[in-house]
């Protein structure tokens, strides 16, 4: 047993002696990033501009590849005087169209000499909405440019931000079919920026018809072939083609069994 | 002996002879604590998720529950680790003791394999811990990974019975198969599968992690295979199963450490000095090509997430890489001490002894040089201190191309240490002993200078062209240690003994040195193992299930460094029972060494 008090000893000696080492290295602590706050009622193009600012050194984690000023380490193009450069870089893109598409699409266009590897920033890790991507547009044409803050867009996009419940750890598995399905119209299949259901009251989403009851009057394969191809039969007062015939190839059949599911429940 | 079993449990008990307990007793009981474990815990599990109030996370202090799972789960880590690695080299050993008909090498297997079967217990006990703490504190992400690998958890539950019952009959059985060696064997081979298994399946679980794959944007499952054979899947069982025969060696020599300084008689001295020397051969075989599954592992990561394998190299972490050489550092060092300390036992040995302090002052040159930091993230205040983001003279020492040269001259010092100890009581009588010593030190030499040739060349060359030269830096090495084995091995074939090795003379401190060694190395796999895992910063499943609890944050260096130390000390006062325990199965062998 001595000898087992000495080891045990000389083991604890050690191991604190790497754990006193490893606090006298600079320390660091790394927090999530903070959640911009904004008044949309008082929101001002600086704010804006400051926002997309901050949004691009912390959660946008921008600057793990690129650099604000050239810096030939760095894995992708510098920002400075991308405001000046932005429209010139796609015929028929603007500024902010090519920044956004950079951003949200970026292998669409990858700047020669550096590799295609920029994850879109809307979708996780960074996960941006649509405020914090348009804020940091605006960022980023203010270096070199002018932003051209659409301060009632932006305002409506902080008050849906403001909406949306910080997302929680995801159980999808556990979850009933309908329940899934409302995940994903609200989600990947983007359904919400169109239609209103009771899950997603937005007055904005009014492009197509409002789906808070087409349970009760759709079946289900009327449902199914709406999303498959939505111009066969084209709702009263809704003109046809603007729902695109994407979903297809966007929803697995799984995903699109769950939307059926829960527009079927909505009644 | 009664129990409630079945006939094949009394038909083995029937073959015991000469085991400890008998072996149907041994298996009986093996199945009644996993099963009990198993039971309790679940049981557990749903009371207090029944009790408890309804929640995503529940709390445990502030950021309490995460350094709780932390802590069980790196303990069970350590002990499966212990439990799955060391059946690969006593099936090794075993093979040796089988084939030179060297009482020795059996009698070391079954040292090896009565430590496995008795710490089998206390894994399980973590595991079941593991469970409870997971299920309790993060009922939601249970219940998604739950759903995530569903049909997997019930191959688990077979697996790790299978593992507990071949476990028991590979020891239990193990004098009664003495005449059947190769049935044995292969019982063994079959326990390392199974073993094998465990760590590929547990690992698809920790890669989908990091990793994720097979998923829709929601996070529903599209292929099960998906989910398993995701980017860092392989890279990760490589790495563990190479890590796991290094850590089994480490925790093999640490106990033979502890036999050797509690030993009473000479004879029990000697075999552990052998045992102890053979354990930590075995973890710094398994440590050489660690780092090279390491750069596979982070290949993966970059190659599935730029941004994430940025991070995990230049971001937060950066520092606790320094950190890593010099446990690095400290292990090649130690490992040359205790090669050193044991030369002074073998007569003969004092014609190499003045090699040693050039050895040693390349030794701390390269480990210097190893430990320089080059780019970091520093604070402003630290910029300015240093005068840049790198020091102007020293920084230019802790580029890649330094570090490289360093580790790999690091790696040829104690090679050389190695070999003038094999050397050590040996007198080469080949008529070709000239030309052969001259292609070995030519072979040594050589590699030197070609390592050291492209460190500099890769000052002057593009990043891309430089990372290239690190594989050829290593391809020289590794051919020096085949290669150069080989050559040794042929040239002192039949040499002349000038000396005798006496084992067990050797001073208290080189089993201190093994010690040291041991705990070095655990360290390393828990530090290596909280980079690895956080790198997924604030998600569970990296950009999948987000982390919105309160202990979704990195802690300062300091922090996880203490909770590092506390699991490994906590892992030693467990593996001291296991020591405890295991010193009171003896056999009575006659071996000479």
């Amino acid at each position: 047993m001595q000898v087992i008090g000495r080891l045990v000893l000389f083991v604890a000696a050690v191991t604190f002696f790497y754990a006193w080492f490893v606090t006298k290295i600079p320390q660091s602590e790394s927090l999530p990033p903070e959640e911009i706050k904004l008044d949309p009622e008082t929101l001002t193009c600086a704010q804006v501009v400051e926002a997309g600012r901050k949004t691009l050194t912390s959660k946008g984690q921008c600057l793990v590849c690129h650099s604000i000023e050239p810096d030939p380490k760095a894995r992708g193009p510098a920002f400075s005087g991308v405001g000046a450069r932005a429209a010139k870089r796609r015929p028929g893109l603007t500024a902010p169209e090519y920044i956004y598409q950079s951003m949200t699409q970026p292998q669409a266009f990858v700047v020669e000499g550096y590799p295609p590897i920029m994850p879109p920033a809307n979708k996780p890790p960074a996960d941006l909405n649509e405020f914090e991507v348009s804020a940091v547009v605006d960022y980023l044409l203010s270096l070199g440019g002018s932003p051209t803050c659409e301060l009632d867009r932006l305002k409506e996009l902080l008050r849906a931000a403001a909406r949306e419940a910080p997302k929680p750890a995801v159980d999808m598995a556990s979850l009933s079919p309908a329940d899934r399905g409302r995940e994903i119209f609200l989600g990947k299949g983007t359904c919400m920026a169109c239609h209103i259901t009771p899950h997603n009251p937005n007055p904005q989403a009014i492009v197509g018809p409002d789906l808070s009851k087409v349970g009760s009057r759709r079946d289900a394969d009327f449902i199914r072939k709406s999303i498959l191809d939505p111009n066969a039969d084209v709702t009263e007062g809704y003109p046809p083609g603007v729902m695109p015939p994407i979903f297809a190839s966007l929803l697995t059949p799984e995903e699109l069994n769950d939307v059926v599911a829960y527009l079927s429940s909505l009644r | 002996m009664r129990y409630p079993g079945s006939g094949l449990l009394r038909a083995l008990d029937r073959t015991e002879a000469h085991a400890p307990h008998g072996v149907g007793a041994g298996v009986f009981k093996g199945i009644f604590k996993t099963l009990a474990i198993l039971t309790v815990s679940m049981l557990a599990v749903y009371l207090l998720n029944q009790t408890l109030p309804d929640a995503t996370y529940r709390e445990f202090g502030r950021g309490g529950a995460r350094i709780v799972i932390w802590l069980v789960a790196q303990l069970h880590l350590m002990l499966g680790a212990f439990m799955l690695g060391a059946p690969i080299f006593a099936v090794i050993v075993e093979v040796i003791g089988w084939r030179t008909k060297e009482a020795k090498y059996d009698l070391l297997a079954w040292d090896f394999t009565k430590l496995v079967a008795v710490a089998g217990a206390i894994t399980s006990l973590t595991g079941g811990a593991m469970l409870i703490v997971f299920a309790v504190f993060y009922p939601k992400l249970f219940s998604y990974m739950r759903g995530i690998f569903m049909p997997t958890w019930y191959l688990y539950v077979g697996l790790l019975f299978a593992e507990v019952i071949l476990v028991e009959v590979y020891f239990l059985m193990w004098d009664r198969m003495a005449r059947r060696k190769g049935a044995h064997i292969l019982m063994g081979v079959l326990l390392n599968l199974v073993g094998t298994s465990i760590v590929f399946l547990t690992n698809a679980w920790a890669a989908f992690m990091m990793t994720p794959q097979g998923v829709s944007d929601a996070g529903v499952r599209e292929s099960l295979w998906k989910v398993i054979h995701t980017y860092s899947w392989m890279p990760l069982n490589l790495h563990r199963l190479v890590a796991n025969v290094a850590f089994g060696g480490a925790v093999a020599s640490a106990y033979a450490a502890f036999r050797f300084l509690s030993a009473k008689t000479d004879k029990e001295r000697a075999y552990f000095d052998w045992m102890g020397y053979i354990g930590n051969f075995i973890m710094i075989s398994a440590l050489i090509p660690l780092p090279f599954m390491g750069y596979y592992l982070g290949r993966e990561i970059y190659a599935y997430s730029e941004q994430m394998g940025v991070s995990m190299m230049g971001g937060a972490f950066s520092w606790l890489w320094i950190v890593q050489a010099a446990l690095i550092g400290a292990l090649f060092t130690g490992l040359n001490y205790y090669l050193w300390l044991s030369m002074g036992k073998i007569e003969g040995a004092q014609r190499y002894r003045k090699a040693i302090p050039p050895l040693l002052v390349v030794l701390i040159l390269c480990y210097a040089v190893w430990l320089t930091p080059h780019s970091l993230v520093a604070s402003l205040e630290e910029a300015r201190a240093i005068g840049g983001t790198h020091h102007p003279v020293l920084g230019v020492l802790g580029v890649m191309s330094a570090k490289n040269t360093a580790v790999n001259l690091m790696i040829l010092t104690t090679y050389l240490s190695f070999l003038f100890y094999r050397r050590a009581n040996k007198e080469c009588t080949a008529s070709w002993k000239s030309v052969g010593n001259g292609v070995l030190w030519s072979l040594v030499a050589g590699a030197a200078v070609y390592v050291i040739y492209l460190g500099v060349k890769g000052y002057f060359v593009p990043a891309i062209v430089r990372i290239g030269y690190s594989v050829y830096q290593v391809g020289a090495v590794a051919c020096v240690l085949i290669f150069g084995t080989l050559l040794d091995v042929l040239l002192y074939r039949g040499a002349k003994v000038v000396g005798p090795i006496r084992w067990g003379r050797m001073p208290a401190r080189s089993q201190y040195t093994l010690l040291f060694l041991a705990v070095s190395f655990i360290w390393l796999m828990g530090l290596m193992g909280y980079i690895r895992s956080g790198v997924r910063q604030f998600w569970h499943v990296y950009g999948v299930v987000k982390d919105t609890s309160s202990g979704a944050y990195l802690p300062a260096h300091g922090v996880s460094g203490m909770i590092v130390s506390s699991a490994v000390l906590i892992f030693f006062l467990f593996i001291c029972l296991v020591f405890y325990l295991g010193q009171k199965i003896e056999k009575k062998v006659e071996i000479s060494l």
